[in-house]
């Protein structure tokens, strides 16, 4: 019997990614699945972020192709893609610091603001409908994120963990049909990686996204990833569950290097 | 002396009108009819508060109860409500109170051993709970928890994956009590009616330091009388911004909120969340506020600790502006002779530091 494979949301067909003389990337594959949590790890300069930049379109591949729902992606802007649904955070904090947080994460919103300048001047019943509409989304955020009583600090003012949350608030309000994490939970102490790691399962229980996760901590990613894919080189070295990755001689390898020569 | 006592009697009559009702789903029957449309709940949602009329409230109340009651709780048992002070905890309150049933009100941060005893002790049959951390709770003891039928929550984050048939959300237990209602139309208010004044309303259970918790039976004729003489004692405007902000679990707060709440009536505004309260406090206006000591205690330590950040000069201004206020109120307070070098100095406190800090509390 053969048992139907769901088409994956996303699918990354032997990409390879050159900076000057150095391959970054070389002929990696992968697919990821609706509902899934996958992590890709890998010792610093495996390329990591490199991939995440190639399927949010930061960085253009020379070969392969990347599809997102069946499109073929790879040379599309990133601006272009955000607005097909892919969101993503980022590494540190880019976040505007000056706004508050109610405003950064509406800031998320502006893919799916219709009015223009003009109509916004005068604000009419279809701006401030849309205004209402757009609150009313971001103050569920909010809340889902635990932070509506935040909502008017300035970003500036608040702690790292919680600017991180911000940063997740705005990928979210996006309505991204996957999301994309760069270390989410770099810099964390521990109860703030707990909270993350958290609103991540979070996410995946009540939006039913896919999930794609680069990060450093193994603890945290070993628990909370359906699929792990362990990069090094620029390759792909392993991928399975967080058990069979972590097992795997090769990652063990690489991340403690050769145990005999 | 029988002229004396003749009186004061007759001034008990004029001054004192005795109360429209003996129960208070009674009174609270009588207050919507009274008032309609005028707001009665205050929540924060979504940033925005929300206003809930009299006939809201009703509505809800009694969509809750009737489904309590579809769903098989009977006159004289318990029903236990495990949340923060919000409209869906008063909602069931006033809902079980109704069918003639009593309420059990749990402290939010109580643990599962304490939760178990009280369920247990008080045969609760159903629990009405806020959010997945009251519920994951009670999961973990449900084996010792016999009698419990249903457990209903408010706050559906973080439950999408919950299938366990115990379990059943707010809206659709309000959804089951609106079906019912179409069915029975006259079931709710028939209810109301059967509930006597030496019916028991409340069960409050002591804090258990010294043994285990122990019930105190709150009838409606009770807590009625309470919040009667506080109402007679202390002069409320009507419609005074009431915040709901120390737990039912105390039966302060039964007497304070669920019960002198509507027989001033005050409109009852709920914080957003429990670390909001001073600055909803402010947001609100709020005139009357039950604080236990430990709440009044951090507005001092914060206030305190503001003004270690404060310059040197405006520090002892500070100083010296609360020296004077804390003479002051202690003659007002304790009726002890003072100085009346502070009397003379406290209108100059008053307005230079005492003001500003009330205000800066919200407590204008």
């Amino acid at each position: 019997m053969v048992e139907s494979v769901p088409d994956p949301k996303m699918k990354v067909d032997r990409i390879s990614l050159l900076f000057k003389q150095v391959m970054a990337l070389t002929e990696i594959s992968l697919a990821i699945y609706d509902g899934e949590i996958v992590s890709i790890i890998g010792p610093n300069g495996a390329g990591k972020s490199s991939l995440l930049n190639c399927l949010n379109g930061f960085y253009k591949p020379q070969t392969g192709d990347i599809y997102f729902e069946d499109k073929r992606i790879t040379h599309l802007s990133c601006h272009k893609i955000a607005r097909m649904g892919i969101g993503r955070t980022f590494q540190g904090i880019q976040a505007f610091l000056g706004m508050s947080v109610l405003d950064n994460i509406l800031v998320g919103r502006h893919i799916h603001m219709k009015t223009n300048v003009f109509q916004s001047f005068l604000y009419w019943i279809w701006s401030i409908k849309e205004e209402v509409h757009h609150r009313d989304v971001a103050e569920d955020i909010l809340d889902f994120l635990e932070m509506a009583p935040m909502r008017d600090a300035i970003v500036g003012d608040i702690g790292y963990g919680l600017r991180k949350r911000v940063d997740l608030g705005r990928a979210l309000a996006m309505d991204p049909r996957i999301l994309l994490m760069d270390e989410p939970l770099a810099g964390m102490n521990v109860e703030e990686k707990e909270d993350m790691a958290r609103f991540i399962l979070d996410i995946k229980e009540f939006r039913k996204i896919p999930i794609v996760i680069v990060e450093h901590d193994m603890e945290v990613v070993m628990d909370i990833s359906d699929r792990v894919i362990a990069l090094d080189w620029g390759r792909v070295i392993s991928e399975g569950t967080p058990d069979e990755v972590r097992k795997d001689s090769k990652v063990i390898n690489a991340y403690l290097g050769e145990a005999e020569h | 002396m029988t002229e004396m006592a003749t009186d004061v009697s007759q001034t008990r009559e004029e001054n004192f009108p005795s109360l429209e009702a003996t129960t208070i789903p009674k009174l609270f029957q009588i207050r919507v009819q009274q008032f309609g449309k005028r707001t009665f709940f205050r929540q924060k949602h979504k940033g925005v508060w929300q206003r809930f009329s009299y006939d809201q409230v009703y509505g809800r109340v009694k969509e809750f109860a009737l489904g309590l009651a579809k769903l098989g709780l009977q006159f004289g048992q318990t029903l236990a409500i495990s949340g923060e002070n919000e409209k869906e905890l008063f909602w069931a309150e006033y809902g079980v109170l109704a069918l003639g049933g009593k309420a059990v009100c749990l402290y939010p941060d109580m643990l599962p051993n304490e939760i178990k005893y009280i369920l247990q002790h008080s045969e609760a049959r159903f629990l009405v709970a806020e959010d997945q951390e009251q519920v994951d709770k009670i999961l973990a003891i449900r084996a010792e928890l016999p009698l419990i039928q249903k457990i209903i929550y408010w706050d559906p984050k973080g439950m999408w994956q919950y299938d366990d048939p115990m379990l059943m959300n707010f809206a659709e237990l309000l959804e089951i009590g609106r079906v019912f209602a179409r069915e029975n139309p006259d079931f709710f208010e028939a209810s109301i009616e059967k509930v006597k004044k030496d019916d028991i309303a409340v069960i409050s259970y002591t804090s258990g330091t010294t043994g285990l918790p122990k019930g105190v039976i709150l009838t409606h004729a009770n807590l009625l009388d309470n919040a009667y003489r506080v109402a007679m004692s202390v002069e409320f405007k009507p419609f005074s911004q009431y915040l709901s902000y120390i737990s039912p679990a105390w039966g302060t707060e039964q007497i304070c909120g669920v019960t002198l709440g509507l027989v001033v009536p005050f409109e009852l505004n709920f914080p957003e969340k429990p670390e909001t309260v001073l600055e909803n406090i402010r947001e609100l206006g709020a005139e009357i506020l039950v604080f236990g000591p430990r709440q009044w205690e951090s507005l001092v330590s914060m206030v305190q600790a503001h003004m270690l950040d404060a310059g040197p000069v405006r520090r002892r201004i500070y100083e010296v502006g609360m020296k004077v206020g804390k003479e002051v109120a202690r003659e007002r307070t304790e009726g002890q002779k003072i100085n009346p070098i502070w009397k003379v100095l406290f209108p100059l406190s008053d307005v230079v530091v005492l003001k500003a800090i009330r205000d800066n509390l919200g407590l204008k």
